[in-house]
């Protein structure tokens, strides 16, 4: 009787244990899929999400301040910067809730708890989306130049943007790729590895695959999430530049009349970059904010 | 001297400083014609993102500015400037930033290239599409050579099998008969006919398969040895009484193609020239290379039956019978199939006949010397 229990414990083991493998597997492939980087110590974890264009190096003139106060956790959307670019998919990614979940995996992956998210740009509002699907662990939202919605909807809100401009800028990244990238590439390799790989792409760290960056630019810039602001709970800081041309301080006091426990600090400087081109004084505020 | 300060002032480019809030500090006048501002005193002090369309903004924003910050400089940046008036030009731009994060841009207008790269990406769309298409088309024709091949495997089982077992229940029927000792000649007589209906059917299954089985796509690379093709039909010719003749037997080229479809290409066409024929059929076969247009030409001429003119434009067409079916039996796909298979190896086929005084096939095969080697 008891050599047969041994036997199932043994073999309930020899289970576990390969579930425990493939688990581990799974979230090594998370950390590698969005190059995750994990350093700096504290108790708070702050996870830095870069926006549409670049990468997490976007970060680097606030994450040594940063470091010394809270452990940080920066990545890379999966099709920007290192991530791996044979992971991406056009249908996931072409909403922000694709994107969404790239943060949601990383928490779970990590077993992330007490996170404040700082997101720049649109990843403002990925950090909203994935907050509403894990509200106990995102506590706090610090929003670098958010818009919840690029285009106009006039009378009620003005994103700054028409459709023509928006389709413009489209056909502008096109123009820009064709000097920066292996342009053709997705073309040669056919309709549909264009959705798979393409490889090194040369050039700054800006430089994307033109397939990726498209389908980021329209999950970005066609989008409407002002609806999800209400259902925001989240402690939520917005830092707006005096001088914005993407997100105007009109978009910031929309997005802090709608989310309750919200407040929206202009800072006087000219960009849509805040921690990049002021670097100081947005650590002193997500330090104030967060504590 | 002067000349040429005069054309150090006014360059063919501009150049646009800018401070590190990213206003207008200095402008060239290249600059203010391009941007139709009269003086740099109305540029002066103006932001960056009031010079250039919203869309650039975005992009300044997104991408060359992080770049600049990140790298010191951003190359060759497509952006479509504002002018005064509210027009939008094309132009491209390097920019550098230096440690005090003031930026220096230096620019032309580039009309032409952008309508260059307006075409670029309309073609680049449109061949994204046809990629699209032809590949959406290509699964289709995958889907329906399955469903083919399904088909003929159905064809040359399901429904010859059948027709088989009737010709062998004849065969015993009319044994039982003779070992009886029943002769009487009228039962003999319907079952000799239901044997040769179905025979008919049988041979008309087989080639049916063999029509829809040219559309299945079979490898066409290998050496064909055409004197090998030609000895199989001949030993079927000698079956069937009919002498053929191979003038330069030794020197046929050997080409590239598919053994299988060459054989059956040949059969069809010799089998032809047995069975439309009242004469002792004689079949001569010779051949030609057209070194100039890299064609082998190989030439089936025989005496049998001939065709008219008007004969000659449908016999390639499937189920076509020139002659009365109770003289001359077959399946009216035989020279369906030939065309079929020559044209598989892009190749052609020619008839030249005349009534009564038989026809010559004309085949010809793209021929590279080399591939004889």
């Amino acid at each position: 009787m008891r050599e047969s229990s041994s036997r199932i414990l043994e073999a309930v083991s020899h289970v576990l244990e390969r579930y425990m493998q493939s688990l581990r597997a799974v979230q090594e492939d998370i950390i590698e899929r969005n190059n995750v980087n994990v350093f700096g110590s504290g108790e708070k974890v702050l996870m830095l999400a870069h926006g549409f264009g670049c990468d997490q190096r976007m970060w680097r003139f606030v994450t040594p301040e940063l470091a010394k106060r809270y452990t940080l956790v920066l990545f890379d959307y999966v099709g920007s910067g290192n991530s791996d670019l044979s992971s991406f998919s056009i249908d996931r990614y072409s909403s922000l809730h694709g994107y969404a979940q790239d943060v949601v995996d990383i928490i779970d992956t990590l077993e992330l708890t007490n996170v404040a998210f700082v997101g720049h740009s649109v990843s403002s509002m990925i950090g909203l989306i994935a907050s509403l699907d894990r509200p106990e662990t995102i506590t706090e939202l610090v929003m670098v130049c958010p818009s919840p919605c690029f285009l106009n909807d006039l009378p009620d809100y003005e994103g700054g943007f028409e459709r023509n401009d928006l389709d413009e800028l489209i056909q502008l990244m096109d123009k820009n790729y064709i000097g920066w990238a292996d342009y053709l590439a997705p073309l040669v390799m056919g309709a549909s590895a264009s959705t798979q790989l393409v490889g090194e792409i040369s050039g700054s760290f800006c430089s994307t695959d033109p397939v990726v960056a498209k389908t980021f630019a329209k999950a970005t810039f066609f989008s409407d999430h002002r609806d999800l602001l209400p259902q925001c709970t989240a402690r939520t800081l917005i830092l707006q530049a005096a001088s914005d041309a993407l997100a105007a301080v009109k978009v910031g006091e929309h997005i802090k009349k709608h989310i309750a426990k919200s407040e929206l600090e202009v800072i006087q400087a000219e960009g849509h970059c805040l921690h990049m081109t002021n670097p100081d004084v947005t650590t002193n505020s997500i330090t104030t904010f967060i504590g | 001297m002067s000349s040429n300060a005069t054309q150090a002032n006014s360059p063919a480019c501009g150049f646009l400083k800018l401070d590190k809030d990213r206003k207008v500090i200095s402008c060239c006048q290249y600059g203010l014609d391009l941007l139709a501002y009269d003086s740099l005193e109305n540029v002066k002090g103006l932001y960056f993102s009031n010079l250039v369309s919203l869309a650039s903004r975005i992009f300044v924003d997104s991408y060359t500015y992080p770049m600049l910050i990140a790298d010191g400089k951003a190359d060759e940046i497509q952006l479509s400037f504002k002018t005064f008036s509210g027009d939008t030009i094309p132009v491209v731009a390097n920019a550098q930033m230096y440690a005090d994060s003031t930026t220096a841009w230096t620019f032309m207008s580039c009309v032409n290239r952008n309508e260059l790269y307006n075409e670029l990406l309309t073609a680049r769309d449109t061949l994204q599409t046809q990629a699209l298409n032809l590949s959406q088309l290509n699964d289709q024709i995958q889907e329906r050579q399955s469903d083919l091949q399904a088909f003929c495997h159905s064809l040359s089982h399901d429904f010859t099998g059948p027709l088989r077992r009737i010709n062998q229940m004849i065969d015993f029927a009319l044994e039982d008969f003779h070992a009886e000792g029943i002769s009487a000649p009228e039962p003999f007589k319907l079952l000799n006919n239901a044997q040769k209906n179905a025979t008919t059917l049988l041979g008309m299954t087989n080639s049916l398969v063999e029509y829809l089985v040219a559309d299945v796509p079979v490898p066409h690379d290998e050496i064909v040895d055409f004197s090998e093709v030609i000895a199989d039909v001949q030993a079927m010719c000698d079956r069937e009484g009919a002498s053929i003749t191979i003038s330069n037997r030794s020197s046929v080229p050997r080409f590239s193609g598919s053994k299988g479809q060459i054989q059956v290409l040949f059969k069809n066409i010799i089998e032809n020239a047995v069975k439309y024929n009242d004469n002792d059929p004689v079949i001569t076969i010779s051949h030609t290379v057209d070194a100039a247009n890299d064609l082998l030409v190989i030439a089936i001429e025989d005496n049998g039956i001939g065709m008219t003119n008007d004969s000659l434009d449908t016999i390639f067409t499937p189920f076509t019978r020139l002659n009365c079916a109770s003289t001359y039996t077959g399946s009216g796909l035989g020279l369906s199939i030939v065309k079929k298979m020559v044209n598989n190896h892009k190749g052609e086929i020619q008839v030249e006949s005349t009534p009564g005084n038989g026809s010559t096939f004309y085949v010809s095969f793209p021929y590279k010397a080399d591939v004889d080697k």
